[in-house]
């Protein structure tokens, strides 16, 4: 794990910690004031784990875009899917379970465009295309792949006929050629 | 130091105005380079230089088009590792996620490749006595993409192998903090055979960018950032008669069911929620346990790790 981009991201990254703290999250690993080596003047923040994180916080709702993990806890299945889908972002989302019912309920109902079963991070290959649901996205077709060719296509259709004297009359009436 | 150019009709170009604005090495918190800032006037060159080339680039046969593509992975392949120190320089992310992203990104130019097919349209013989219906799927014409910081080469992969195999020619305005990548693949492009004019590559504010979304020049905008910007660029293009598709914020969640392999999940989490220190819209910042017992066990296996 690198640095963050910019002294700014930074700042911003390392403020959430400070808002997680203040809005009653439990700061587990404390990813601030992090020294690397020979790095001083870098953009550095440790990775952070906060515990009983709960949908009313800033660090739920906001995308922090930093190594900041929240761990919220759910009695069972349906209100754990109700909290995921409560988020007005849907870009990804995943389960991590052995039972394959369980995972194809979750596959069919959770409202986001790209989902993950044992794996973390499903983003969709090259020939498969790119995209998310809710406010994650703008637009009706994700890019790359059968998608992306639509996006940067547009459709033609030509009805053809080469005729040898066959129409004779004029036609008014809506064209129906069967 | 360096400047990062502008490439506009198949030569780097530096803006009249001689203005230029640092890329930091996020590493170090030192500059590595200056990249130059387009006058708005300069932007609209790129459109006009854009929308030239297109009548010829759209009529290449797929065929032509395709072997552009192939000779552009090899490229791409050829010089990965200059291209994962570029990305390393400016975005700060390690070796491997550079080398990663750019596998990813050259597998879209393996998927453009593939374009003859791709765009094929249907044929029915027979719709009516003597007539037949077909459909073709003809280039849309100028195409902007505007990429975000997280992704250098990769997102703009996402955009410009399939637009330009579709013959689009393409604007590109690449993330200010970590540019070069985007520079280089455009110099790759055109050794790979692509025509002047055909793939651009523009540095400008933001504001002067909005031209992209408004000029009547351009067919269609691709756009990944934020959902603020995203949803501003969606509404601007689309007022503008441009088709958009425009993708924005993530706060992706895993639920963690009781019954999941413990071991391979905390892996699992350690790399989406920290890979690329979580600078990525498919990050897993978020996990809901079910069962107070699945988050005690969690929480002590990952608290080392982290």
């Amino acid at each position: 794990m690198g640095p963050v981009v910019s002294a700014a991201h930074q700042k911003k990254v390392l403020g959430y910690i400070d808002k997680g703290e203040q809005e009653g999250a439990k700061l587990v690993v404390d990813g601030r004031g992090i020294q690397v080596a020979g790095h001083a003047e870098g953009y550095y923040v440790g990775g952070t784990l906060f515990d009983n994180v709960t949908s009313d916080m800033t660090i739920w709702r906001e995308e922090i875009f930093g190594p900041v993990l929240s761990i919220m806890r759910s009695s069972d299945y349906d209100s754990a899917l109700q909290l995921v889908n409560s988020h007005e972002f849907g870009n990804g989302s995943a389960i991590f379970t052995s039972n394959g019912h369980t995972a194809r309920e979750f596959v069919q109902n959770v409202e986001a465009g790209m989902v993950g079963v044992n794996v973390p991070v499903p983003v969709p290959m090259a020939f498969h295309s790119f995209g998310g649901w809710k406010r994650s996205v703008f637009g009706a077709l994700n890019v790359h792949g059968p998608d992306g060719v639509r996006f940067y296509t547009r459709m033609k259709t030509a009805t053809v006929r080469w005729p040898s004297g066959q129409q004779t009359v004029s036609e008014f009436s809506m064209p129906t050629l069967g | 130091m360096t400047i990062v150019g502008n490439f506009i009709g198949g030569k780097i170009t530096h803006s009249a105005s001689n203005e230029t604005i640092p890329v930091y090495d996020p590493a170090t918190g030192k500059v590595v380079r200056e990249l130059t800032q387009s006058t708005a006037a300069e932007v609209e060159k790129a459109i006009e230089v854009a929308h030239a080339a297109f009548p010829e680039w759209s009529k290449t046969a797929p065929l032509r088009r395709a072997r552009v593509m192939f000779n552009f992975k090899a490229l791409m392949e050829k010089h990965r590792e200059e291209l994962a120190a570029l990305i390393v320089s400016e975005h700060g992310k390690v070796w491997s996620d550079a080398l990663g992203e750019l596998t990813r990104g050259i597998e879209v130019i393996e998927y453009a490749c593939g374009i003859p097919h791709l765009i094929k349209g249907e044929n029915s013989p027979s719709v009516g006595t003597g007539v037949d219906s077909y459909s073709l799927m003809q280039p849309v014409g100028v195409v902007a993409g505007i990429t975000p910081f997280n992704f250098p080469a990769m997102v703009p992969l996402w955009m410009f192998p399939i637009a330009l195999a579709c013959g689009n020619t393409f604007i590109l305005k690449p993330p200010a903090l970590d540019p070069s990548a985007s520079v280089r693949m455009a110099e790759l492009l055109k050794e790979a055979g692509l025509p002047d004019g055909v793939f651009n590559v523009v540095h400008s504010s933001n504001e002067d960018a909005e031209q992209l979304y408004k000029d009547p020049r351009i067919a269609a905008v691709s756009f990944v950032g934020s959902s603020g910007v995203a949803e501003h660029i969606y509404k601007t293009a689309s007022a503008h008669g441009k088709r958009v598709q425009a993708f924005g914020a993530a706060k992706n969640h895993a639920i963690v069911m009781p019954d999941a392999d413990l071991d391979a999940t905390v892996n699992a989490i350690m790399g989406g929620a920290f890979g690329s220190a979580g600078e990525r819209c498919m990050a897993l910042p978020v996990v809901v346990a079910v069962g107070d017992d699945t988050a005690d066990k969690l929480i002590a296996r990952l608290t080392p790790l982290i």
